[in-house]
């Protein structure tokens, strides 16, 4: 099952996806806004990971190259569709055949992120994606800075500025 | 640590990967100064209302479908480097029960038909393409199964009232391909030529070619590459849920489907498994991936019955080629089974017309006019004078409005008759004339 010659086994490669799936399909749903394409996604960065990787373990940063990976992914999705955030979601849930629960579980998701996509889409992109990195993917301030290839310093400042125009914004429409 | 570095630091507070000096820096300035222990609960709150209230977490099947994928394509790449030592028959079955190992991780799980569970459909796809390579390599089988029907009747008939009725199908995938299919009072056979039907109780025996279907719904059986690919497109129908789990060396595989046909008169509900609420429970070996166990049950409301289960099969044991052939009593002869039906009397009329005539020509002896409609009367054979004589000189009592049900292509014509024993028969005679010259035949029911 494994690859030959103490290459990296299916096994192993299953260990990083039980590790990493989760964060990382949120992490594409929240970019996608779509069940269907996030799970496409994440599936073909797992292939192209372990093609092309003869040894895991020898991958400097893991959880780095798979966000990466997905965050290009989800640009590409873009591109392509030309669709919006939830757009797609939208849709999905009002075509589709979903049974109750599942179209119940969805829908409450769908308002969950939505309601955040709302409040983060008064910030400059470069303040909301700051902030989605670190509260809804969880990722450190030196892991964002290098999945966008910026400094930590200016992570933190976009992150801080971001928090700031909320806070304001929440003042004023009290 | 003063309040303007702690402004300016504040923001560390919320990453994951603070180090203890500027924790305990920050903390102990918040807890004295008043402006900052402020500033730093306002961005918590603010930072928790854009926590998702919920979790969403990769679909289940998600990490299984990537290990399958990449099983499948490891095993393309080294059959096709691989040329030493290994038969192809072995080198299928390895990576068969190499994909199982993967399967062994599946807990259970739900194929529905909905753009969510995408990935989910896709594994499956992927393992019912599996398991129909594996089918192509079987020589021989032998499956007994018990179904609930009655002895005599046609092979789709079942019904939760009947008993369990023992089935015994043989069949040899050599060329050319032989099969047999035997419920005790009726049985099937294809000599790799021509297909036989033989009903000792009526002394019957109908010969065709190999373009009829006298096994009906088992038929499904005789073809077990097939029974994954029909149930794959069942499952896509709205309505079907497919289930899939391992337990104990077994992939256990469970479709439920809605009853298809017309049900507005519910006389054929349940009397076929197409015509039923059902759930069919397939059980696969994982490691040969091959047929190993069926139980169909009929689901009536919150009530089941067990309507089909298969108690054994076989593998690639040597059948004895007279058992593809079925040797008749003597006196009785193989009749060409007759689709070309011509009868005059039998065109351009309502099926109730057909009821009148058919039991009309009972109640006169005018057997030729019963022939006309069911071959079966043409005949004269000892069974077909003996049925004749049943029914000769009866009296017709009740002609009832004839009713389309289930997915019969005719319809039901009920009635009511007095016997010359005089015993009452009530029953539904079943007419169709879906055939080229829209002639009407007597299907059963009497």
């Amino acid at each position: 099952m494994g690859k030959a010659n103490g290459h990296s086994t299916l096994k192993e490669l299953g260990e990083v996806i039980t590790e990493f799936q989760d964060q990382l399909f949120r992490f594409a749903f929240f970019r996608t806004g779509s069940f269907a394409d996030s799970q496409d996604i994440v599936q073909e960065v797992f292939i192209k990971f372990y093609q092309e990787n003869s040894h895991l373990s020898s991958v400097k940063n893991i959880k780095f190259y798979l966000f990466k990976s997905i965050s290009n992914a989800c640009v590409d999705y873009h591109r392509k569709t030309r669709k919006l955030k939830f757009e797609v979601l939208d849709k999905l849930i009002q075509t589709s055949d979903l049974q109750e629960a599942d179209a119940l579980q969805n829908l409450i998701h769908r308002e969950e992120y939505n309601r955040i996509e709302e409040l983060l889409n008064e910030l400059p992109n470069e303040q909301s994606e700051a902030i989605s990195l670190r509260v809804l993917d969880n990722l450190s301030f030196a892991e964002i800075a290098a999945i966008l290839d910026v400094p930590v310093t200016t992570v933190k400042s976009r992150f801080k500025y971001g928090i700031d125009k909320l806070k304001t914004k929440i003042v004023n429409s009290k | 640590m003063d309040f303007n570095e702690c402004k300016l630091e504040m923001v560390n507070l919320f990453d994951k990967d603070i180090d203890h000096k500027s924790l305990t820096g920050l903390l102990e300035h918040i807890q004295h100064c008043p402006d900052c222990a402020n500033e730093y609960r306002e961005m918590e709150k603010i930072l928790s209302g854009l926590k998702p209230k919920t979790q969403l977490n990769a679909p289940i099947l998600l990490k299984q479908n990537i290990i399958i994928q990449l099983s499948k394509m490891e095993e393309m790449k080294n059959s096709t480097s691989r040329t030493f030592g290994i038969s192809s028959k072995v080198r299928k079955i390895l990576s068969i029960a190499a994909l199982l190992a993967v399967v062994l991780i599946i807990t259970p799980f739900v194929v529905k038909n909905d753009a969510f569970m995408n990935g989910t459909a896709k594994a499956a796809d992927i393992f019912i393409t599996s398991s129909i390579e594996a089918t192509h390599l079987i020589k021989s089988m032998i499956i007994k199964l018990k179904v609930r029907t009655i002895s005599d009747d046609s092979f789709a008939l079942v019904g939760t009232e009947y008993p369990m009725v023992d089935h015994t199908i043989w069949k040899s995938f050599e060329n050319p391909v032989k099969w047999r299919v035997d419920k005790g009072d009726r049985v099937a056979a294809f000599d790799g030529n021509s297909q036989y039907l033989w009903l000792p109780k009526t002394e019957e025996g109908i010969k065709a070619g190999p373009e009829i279907n006298f096994t009906e719904w088992l038929q499904i059986l005789l073809n077990p590459a097939n029974i994954l690919s029909q149930e794959q497109k069942l499952t896509k129908e709205r309505g079907s849920k497919l289930t899939m789990n391992e337990k104990n060396g077994l992939l256990n595989l469970t479709i439920t489907s809605k009853a298809r046909g017309n049900f507005i008169n519910d006389y054929c509900k349940n009397k076929s498994i197409e015509e039923s609420d059902n759930r069919r429970e397939y059980t696969f070996d994982n490691v040969t991936k091959l047929l190993k166990g069926l139980k169909i049950y009929i689901l009536d409301g919150k009530k089941e019955t067990l309507i089909v289960e298969i108690t054994s099969i076989e593998y690639d044991l040597k059948l004895d080629p007279s058992r593809f052939v079925i040797n008749l009593p003597v006196g009785v002869e193989w009749k060409e089974y007759n689709q070309n039906f011509t009868s005059e009397t039998f065109r351009n009329i309502t099926s109730q017309r057909v009821a009148e005539l058919f039991f009309g020509g009972m109640a006169r002896d005018d057997w030729k006019l019963v022939g006309e409609a069911c071959d079966f009367f043409s005949s004269t054979s000892e069974k077909a004078r003996s049925v004749k004589n049943q029914f000769s000189g009866l009296k017709v009592i009740k002609i009832g409005e004839p009713f389309k049900s289930g997915l019969y292509p005719g319809e039901f014509v009920p009635y009511e008759i007095r016997l010359k024993t005089g015993e009452l028969v009530k029953h539904n005679l079943a007419v169709r004339n879906d055939n080229p010259n829209k002639t009407w035949i007597v299907d059963g029911g009497y």
